[in-house]
């Protein structure tokens, strides 16, 4: 009974999401009443996760409940809020995209959460299904395309986890993330299965983070799919697989940092070097966001390397001000238009669209780390603790990144500012799209202000980790 | 109240966005009000400073920010800072009162980005916290490269560009070194860090000095990190060049003197004399790219390297005559060149080109902006009597204390200073009224007048009397000095006994304020 009391806000989303396509079914004629009892749900998901923040235990030896996760909740619910709102503007999109918001968000919440490989596959598994569905979701060609490659990679890298897994049961008898460290402390352990299990379940993990090598799939994928989709893909999904991260490494493979560490090191370096090459060449500010968020997981790794408190802080921090700016950003290359992200859409767009223009450059400022806006403050933190825990040239890297990825969200702005607008614009107003525009404008004020004061956000995280 | 000039120009930003563009005059009487007032806010700062403490950091703040590192928002001011602000509202509030005819899109964008501007400029020159400090140090870019990008002339993209990522390079090591302190000492104070830092072992010093100072290097900029200058200075628009002279270059400067001389003395005692190298390359490969060129705006840029070099070489000699001189001609390089660009400006918006070879013949013309050019012109050549020769005569002297061979090179740099600039002010204005446009040109309305009297009576002022300005800076430098040259302290001597050989008067009873 306890068990289910820890999993109260899992159990609330899944049931609502139920009650959501039943409703689905039924109302045939005011569908933006299901876009607002979405919305409802997922803010009611924001304060169940916010009243249980300080439950902790572990659920049927699967679900590690703890403030950690109970904080990724709330980056969770807030990407899926701010998708959401972008979706409800976009006529062209049919209901069914909510139920899988719905489901994605309980995949993304109990992936971040397993202590157990039965658990982290099914998990992995919703979240993903939900994401292929969304994806193709209109059912046009590029949709298609998108979510086609999407799922085929997908199971793909699945099907690595998968075997990793089946190793590891074979090894140590157990799917539970302990086991794994068990076998690992007792001497004469099989040391070329242990290795190869460790490498699967690796590739399968690196794929769903989108870590080089494993990341081609992200900007085929986010260019194909609605914006508000890539968004959610941007944010919720990256952040769950960094939460898995977190206790994969810290619970699974704790005694034996040797193996993975370098792995690590070098999976941080290249994810954030190629990411940030990638995007300097890249023409479609869709792409670019796509390696944008290539390279913000290779940030992301090095809390992950540290492991601890201080990390587990790190990671809730950037991961908020990760999703609000990132999801800012897509929201805007939303109203901007899908088949309008080449950069040469965006020409001149401070002066057609002034306040567009100007929200967008305040995430794409916070993205470069700019201060004093949010995403300072989380780099900042990041780096901190990089030098602290003596990881003193992956941070010097993380931060020559930091200048190159400049570059290329500064070149958006130039071509928002500093050039000329084509002919008219085909750019709809804001007020055109209240939703969108809410949550554009919440995100942006969110990014600001967290910049300004971040002191009690920051308080706060830390008083519960 | 320091925190109310800090705060007051961000403060003001947010009615421009409810101002409307179309509204031309409102929007510029609102500028210029409310930088008045901000000049008129830091004149109180000066109003209330006391002189007997000018070492000290005075108008402490100190606001909570991020409780959960110890970083707060702490701000206050000691001499050299009070005159770097100083001349910071000033020249903003001259840089609105030039910017009236000369922008004429994105008004509302334009005002924005100059407040912005002045706040974090305020707050680069006031805060003392480590952290706080860098996020004004960073969050001046992104308005200055609007500046240059947006309103300034035709190659601005790739100038623009080339500012803020050679900046955003350096800042990297900045931060690298500010974290790595907060690391090793737990604190973003930058009084308490000063202490701290003192007794690191030489090669950590070593280090965290370099780090630094490459950083503040870029923004001086010391040759060979000057490359983004000329394109930024040219590129931008009248103000932006003016605040990019005037102040952004002493940010450099102010760096070096507030972080890495104080922080790391024995790594200072090691790099000055490289520095001291590195700035007479500036003077002379300065003063040599200035002769050459052909473009105003991109020799008066040039000519920054080399008068930057005279600011750099002064305080490298890290003693009293050095760091004053170095510490006043921060104050008349802003002074000077500011007013230089403030006429390039001018001319600019008269013909519409830059090009030496199009003017000629202007005092005949336009005889009163000849008449301010020359002075501000002469005041950047070192003419005595003017301000820049007592800030360079003091960074020579100082320079030459330390070594005969600085002084030597620098003192030709003076005299291939006086080569270009008087080359060029030939060209422009002396030469044969040849053209029919420079003939027609109209002469300065009472507004340029305005822009101009106020840097010119400071030339003056700064160049007869200098110990108004010495009283401010001269306990700052002394306290320099005695971290860093504890011995030189004594055989430099005071800076009262300059005047007698060289500018003159001098009050006998500023003589106890030396020597602390």
């Amino acid at each position: 009974m306890s068990d289910i009391y820890l999993v109260v806000p899992e159990l609330c989303l899944a049931g609502f999401a139920l009650a959501y396509l039943i409703i689905g079914l039924v109302i045939k004629r005011w569908r933006w009443l299901l876009g607002v009892f979405t919305l409802a749900g997922l803010a009611g998901l924001f304060c169940v996760s916010l009243a249980y923040l300080t439950v902790s235990g572990t659920a049927f030896g699967m679900l590690l409940v703890s403030p950690f996760g109970r904080l990724l909740d709330l980056v969770f619910a807030v990407a899926a809020i701010i998708s959401l709102l972008v979706y409800l503007d976009m006529k062209d999109l049919p209901y069914e995209g909510g139920f899988f918001l719905l489901t994605g968000t309980l995949g993304a919440m109990l992936l971040a959460k397993c202590v157990d490989f039965v658990m982290l596959f099914l998990a992995l598994e919703t979240l993903s299904f939900s994401l292929y569905a969304m994806v193709g979701l209109r059912g046009t060609r590029r949709d298609a395309e998108a979510g086609i490659k999407y799922f085929v990679l997908g199971a793909f890298s699945s099907a690595f986890l998968l075997m990793g897994i089946a190793l590891l049961y074979a090894l140590t008898g157990s799917f539970a993330f302990s086991a794994v460290a068990t076998a690992f402390a007792l001497p004469g352990y099989n040391i070329g299965l242990m290795v190869a299990a460790l490498a699967f379940v690796g590739i399968g993990l690196l794929f769903k983070a989108s870590a080089v090598p494993f990341h081609f799939w992200t900007p085929d994928v986010f260019e194909g799919a609605a914006a508000p989709v890539a968004g959610y893909i941007a944010t919720a999904s990256k952040v769950a697989a960094f939460g898995l991260f977190l206790s994969v490494f810290g619970v699974a493979f704790p005694t034996n940092p040797d193996l993975w560490w370098g792995l690590l090191w070098y999976a941080s370096v290249l994810t954030m070097f190629v990411g940030n090459t990638a995007a300097l060449l890249e023409k479609s500010v869709k792409r670019m966001l796509a390696y944008s968020a290539i390279a913000h997981a290779g940030y992301l790794f090095i809390p992950v390397m540290i492991g601890g408190p201080w990390s587990t802080s790190t990671i809730v921090l950037y991961a908020l001000v990760y999703t609000l700016m990132t999801g800012g950003a897509f929201a805007v290359v939303a109203v901007v238009g899908d088949e309008r992200s080449r950069l040469d859409f965006y020409k001149g767009l401070a002066k057609t669209r002034p306040l567009t223009a100007f929200l967008l450059t305040v995430f794409l400022l916070s993205l470069a780390g700019v201060p004093p806006l949010a995403g300072f403050i989380a780099k900042f933190y990041l780096f901190t603790d990089a030098f602290r825990s003596g990881l003193t040239s992956l941070a010097i890297i993380g931060l020559v990144n930091g200048v190159i990825s400049a570059y290329y969200y500064l070149r958006v702005v130039v071509y928002m500012y500093m050039m000329e607008p084509e002919g008219e614009t085909e750019v709809p107003r804001l007020r055109g799209r209240l939703w969108t525009a809410i949550a554009i404008a919440a995100a942006a004020a969110a990014t600001v202000y967290l910049g300004f004061f971040p002191g009690p956000l920051v308080d706060f995280i830390k008083g519960l980790l | 109240m320091l925190t109310a000039v800090i705060l007051f120009p961000l403060a003001m930003t947010l009615p421009v966005f409810f101002l409307p563009e179309k509204a031309r005059k409102t929007l510029w009487v609102y500028a210029i009000v409310v930088s008045g007032l901000e000049l008129l806010l830091s004149l109180g700062l000066l109003g209330f400073f006391d002189l007997g403490r000018a070492a000290e950091f005075q108008f402490h703040g100190k606001f909570d920010w991020l409780p959960a590192i110890g970083s707060s928002f702490q701000v206050g001011i000691d001499g050299m800072s009070l005159l770097l602000v100083l001349l910071t509202t000033l020249l903003a509030f001259l840089g609105f009162l030039s910017s009236t005819r000369y922008i004429e899109t994105k008004r509302k964008e334009y005002i924005i980005s100059m407040l912005v501007m002045e706040a974090a400029m305020v707050g680069v020159f006031s805060a003392l916290d480590t952290l706080v400090f860098f996020v004004f140090w960073e969050a001046m870019l992104v308005p200055m490269y609007f500046l240059i990008g947006v309103w300034g002339h035709e190659n601005r993209l790739y100038a623009a560009f080339k500012f803020i990522l050679y900046t955003m390079a350096g800042s990297v090591l900045l931060l690298a070194a500010i974290i790595w302190l907060y690391v090793q000492f737990g604190t973003f104070d930058l009084v308490a860090l000063t202490q701290a830092t003192r007794g690191l072992p030489l090669s950590a010093q070593e280090i965290l000095f370099l780090a630094m100072t490459i950083a503040f290097a870029i923004k001086v900029p010391l040759f060979p990190f000057h490359t983004w200058l000329p394109h930024a200075h040219a590129e931008a628009p009248t103000a932006g060049s003016v605040l990019l002279a005037g102040v952004l270059l002493k940010m450099g400067v102010y760096g070096l003197l507030r972080f890495s001389f104080p922080m790391f003395p024995d790594a200072t005692r090691v790099f000055a004399p490289w520095l001291a190298i590195l700035a007479l390359i500036g003077i002379t490969y300065g003063a040599l790219m200035t002769w050459v060129q052909t473009d105003l705006k991109r020799l008066i840029a040039y000519s920054s390297v080399a008068h930057l070099g005279f600011i750099v070489l002064g305080a490298s000699a890290v003693n009293q005559w050095g760091l004053q001189g170095a510490m006043l001609q921060m104050v008349n390089h802003g002074l000077s060149t500011g007013g230089l660009f403030f006429i390039a400006g001018m001319l600019y918006e008269r013909r519409h080109t830059r090009d030496l070879a199009a003017f000629g013949g202007l005092a005949k013309a336009v005889p009163r902006l000849s008449v301010l050019f020359g002075i501000i012109m002469l005041s950047s050549v070192g003419l005595p009597g003017l301000n820049g020769f007592v800030g360079e005569f003091l960074a020579l002297a100082g320079a030459f204390r330390s070594s005969i061979v600085w002084a030597v090179v620098g003192a030709v740099g003076i005299i291939l200073a006086a080569v270009y600039l008087l080359t060029m002010f030939q060209k422009v204005v002396f030469s044969k009224l040849e053209k029919e446009e420079n003939a027609k040109m109209r002469d300065l309305s009472i507004r340029e007048i305005l822009v101009l009297v106020p840097l010119v009576i400071f030339i003056v002022w700064i160049g007869i009397y200098p110990q108004t300005f010495l009283r401010y800076t001269e306990p700052v430098s002394a306290r320099i000095v005695q971290v860093v040259n504890p011995e030189k302290n004594q055989d430099t001597g005071a800076i009262h006994e300059l005047p007698t050989s060289e500018s003159g008067e001098m009050h006998p009873e500023t003589q106890e304020v030396s020597h602390e």
